[in-house]
This record gives C-alpha cells, structure tokens and sequence, in this order.
C-alpha cells in the first residue's frame, strides 16, 4: 500500500503540469482545467493499478487527460467553451492599435483561434506544437498511426492560419516573418 | 521530404503563454484530496470478500433457527398482532416523521423570453413533420439556431441530429451514437434557456467561406459563441457542439 501511494505521489508530483497545461490549451479556462486536471488525476489513481507499462506514464497520462476531456464536453455540450479571449478580442479589437495588439495580445489571439478547431485537430497542435511530444507520443496518445500525426499536424496548422488570416491577419502572421 | 514541423514557429507566443502555471494551492489542495478518497487496495477488499459468504451462511443458520422456534410456539397469533399495526401514512415514515416533500421541478422556463417568429414557427412545424434539412433551406443563421433550440427544448433529437453539419470533416458522431446519449446529458430545459438565452438578438460573424458564429449577449455568463458550418449545398448547419 505504502509503495503505490509512494509511486502515485511521484506520478502526481512529476505530471500534474503537464496535465494541467495540456488541459489549459485545450478548454482555455482555468476553472474548466482545473476541474478536468482532478477528474484525470481520479481516474489516473483509480486505474494505477491496471496500467500495464506497455505505453510511458506520461503517454498513459494524458491519454486520460484527453479522454477526460472529450466526455466532460461531450456531456456538457451545452456549456459555453467559447474562448473569453476570442470574445474579449473582438470587443475590443476596434479601438486598440495593430502594434500594441501584436505586442499584448497575440498568445490569446492563437489561442482563441486554436479553439476554434476540431477536438482531433486542436490536440494535436496541442500535443505537437505546443507541448512538442514526439510524433510516437502523440501518436500513443491519440492512438492513431505517426502518419496520420504528421498528416494531421500540417492540416491542422493549415486551418489555424487560416483562422488567424481572417480574425487578424497582420499580427500573428507578421510575427511569423519575424521569426523566420 | 514533408518537413513536419517547417511552418509552425507562429506558434512560440502562444508556446510561452503568460498564464501557463497552476494555482499553487490548488495543486496541493487536490493532493490532499486525491490520497483522502484513494481507493482501497484490492487485498484488503478480498480478505473482506472472503469473510462474507462465511458470515452470511451463520447469520442465515441462526435466523433460520430463531424462526423455526418463533413459528411453533406462536402458530397463528401473529396475524392479530399485524392487524393492530396504524397503517403508515403515505407522507410518514416508520418512524412518524414527516417525511420530506418531493422537491418540485424548477420553474425556471419563466425567467426567459424564448420564441419562435411566425416565420420561424411555420418552418419549424414542417420540419418536425418531415425532418429533412431541406425545410431551413434559406434560413438566417440565427433563425437556424432558434430552430436548433426549440428543437433540444422539444426532445426532438431527431430534428437536432439532422441540424448538425454534414461535412465529414465536422462530423463528431453519427445518428446512432447520438441516439444513445442518455438524456441526463442532454441537459434540462432550464439549462437550455439559460445557455441560449438572447441568442435571437445575436449577431452571425462570419468567419472563412464555410465557418462562423453567432455572437450574443448571454446575461449570465456575458458574450457567448454558436457555431454555425456551412455545407457543401451551400447552406448553413449547426456545428457539432455548436457553443464549444
């Protein structure tokens, strides 16, 4: 008894940022992630005992965190996931100035547009892009085959500069040049 | 060779997101939490298991007993002692307490003003009767979503279901994995209202050639978004988990 609490105390110590981060990208609200980071966690504890080790912890890990948060939306598709940044964002994107907006608001910019994805789509640029786990992790994760990631990862980030072209073209992509 | 990550540097910022580390105190409350309620290991549960057949078959042996030498002294007289009983009330317990009243369902239809246009209202009566899309052929999008709402009102999960998008890239279950969503999680009446309330005084924003949404004042939780796709008929859908 003694040695699985030891063992769970190190998973919990060792993931709990990474679900909760993994989590936060996806709902876009703390509360949202909070409360899925402890329905993960539940059932992560609960089915300790049945993890095979066949796939990593971290694997195993958000695997539930990403099943946990498909049903939880599932059920409560009723309940707003709008992102308050996009909202935010449109409410006040007539008065602020091109360069104060790139300077301040450009991660909620690409992350009002992440949630306007597709769940398949917005984990993987989630678990790809964002997080930068393997092609096999995401892949385990996901349970699809490493093609289907790359396919999916360029598609997916195909759409989101799409998405960001229409909401704001010049400050994300700009930043982009920037960059390159 | 497809370089997998050649195009995805835009993301950095977002990457670095300011907000990225949890409340440290809920962290440390959820530990606490978690080690509380963790489950029984599974030895201790079949040392448990193991007792209770034996438990049961001395407990039965006894009362078995008891009963036997109950029925032989007794015979019938037990059936005037049932007699004198006070039938219990139906709103009393055993123990004469009132017991308490069956909580009555909440009224909370009346809060809001949710109605159907005349317009709206013939379209929605001949889609009932024949749930085919073709029927909200040439709809505003905000009327669509009106439709959408008093069809989840309705119960009419046949009307919602053919609503939805039909690109298969949008698809996120099919008729019959929808037909077994259990109405728990469908959500009550009240819920509806209130996610959709002044959703009719929304405005449609467009976002690409195929996708937008309504934006409205909720009230409650503020600005809210209702997706809407469109098709390859060219004509608008809802989206599946339209407020995601």
């Amino acid at each position: 008894m003694k040695e699985v609490q030891d063992q769970l105390e190190k998973l919990y110590e060792t993931y709990f940022h990474d679900v909760y981060q993994y989590l936060l990208y996806f709902t876009n609200n703390y509360s949202e992630a909070e409360d899925l980071t402890q329905d993960t966690f539940m059932r992560v504890f609960k089915s300790y005992r049945n993890f095979k080790h066949q796939s990593s912890q971290i694997t195993w890990i958000i695997s539930i965190a990403k099943r946990t948060a498909i049903d939880h939306y599932r059920k409560r598709k009723f309940i707003s996931l709008l992102p308050e940044a996009l909202m935010n964002l449109l409410k006040s994107e007539d008065g602020l100035p091109d360069q104060e907006m790139e300077k301040n608001e450009e991660w909620k910019v690409l992350q009002a547009a992440l949630s306007t994805l597709k769940a398949d789509y917005r984990n993987v640029v989630i678990l790809r892009g964002l997080r930068e786990y393997s092609i096999k992790e995401t892949a385990e994760i996901l349970e699809w085959k490493p093609s289907k990631v790359k396919v999916d990862y360029h598609r997916a980030i195909k759409l989101l500069k799409k998405q960001l072209g229409h909401s704001i073209e010049g400050a994300v992509l700009s930043d982009e040049r920037k960059i390159q | 060779m497809m370089n997998e990550k050649f195009n995805d540097k835009f993301l950095h910022s977002l990457k670095n997101r300011p907000d990225l580390a949890p409340r440290k105190e809920f962290k440390e409350k959820l530990k606490t939490k978690l080690f509380e309620e963790m489950p029984e290991p599974k030895q201790s549960r079949l040392k448990v298991r193991s007792l209770v057949p034996n438990l049961l078959v001395a407990v039965l042996i006894l009362v078995g007993g008891y009963l036997t030498i109950e029925l032989i002294t007794n015979g019938r007289g037990e059936q005037n002692v049932s007699q004198e009983q006070e039938p219990i009330q139906p709103n009393q317990s055993n123990h004469g307490d009132p017991t308490p009243e069956k909580p009555t369902e909440p009224e909370g239809d009346n809060e809001y003003n949710f109605t159907l246009t005349a317009e709206e209202n013939v379209v929605y009566q001949a889609f009932s009767e024949d749930p085919t899309e073709a029927h909200l052929k040439g709809l505003s999008p905000i009327s669509i979503a009106k439709i959408y709402v008093q069809a989840s009102l309705d119960e009419r999960y046949d009307l919602v279901y053919e609503m939805y998008t039909d690109r298969p890239e949008y698809v996120r279950w099919t008729k019959q994995e929808d037909a077994k969503i259990p109405q728990s999680d469908r959500g009550t009446k009240d819920d509806i209202l209130s996610t959709f309330n002044g959703i009719e005084d929304g405005e449609f924003i467009q976002m690409s050639d195929n996708d937008g949404y309504i934006k409205y004042d909720n009230g409650g939780e503020g600005y809210m978004g209702f997706q809407l796709i469109k098709d390859e008929d060219g004509y608008w859908s809802v989206g599946f988990m339209p407020i995601q």
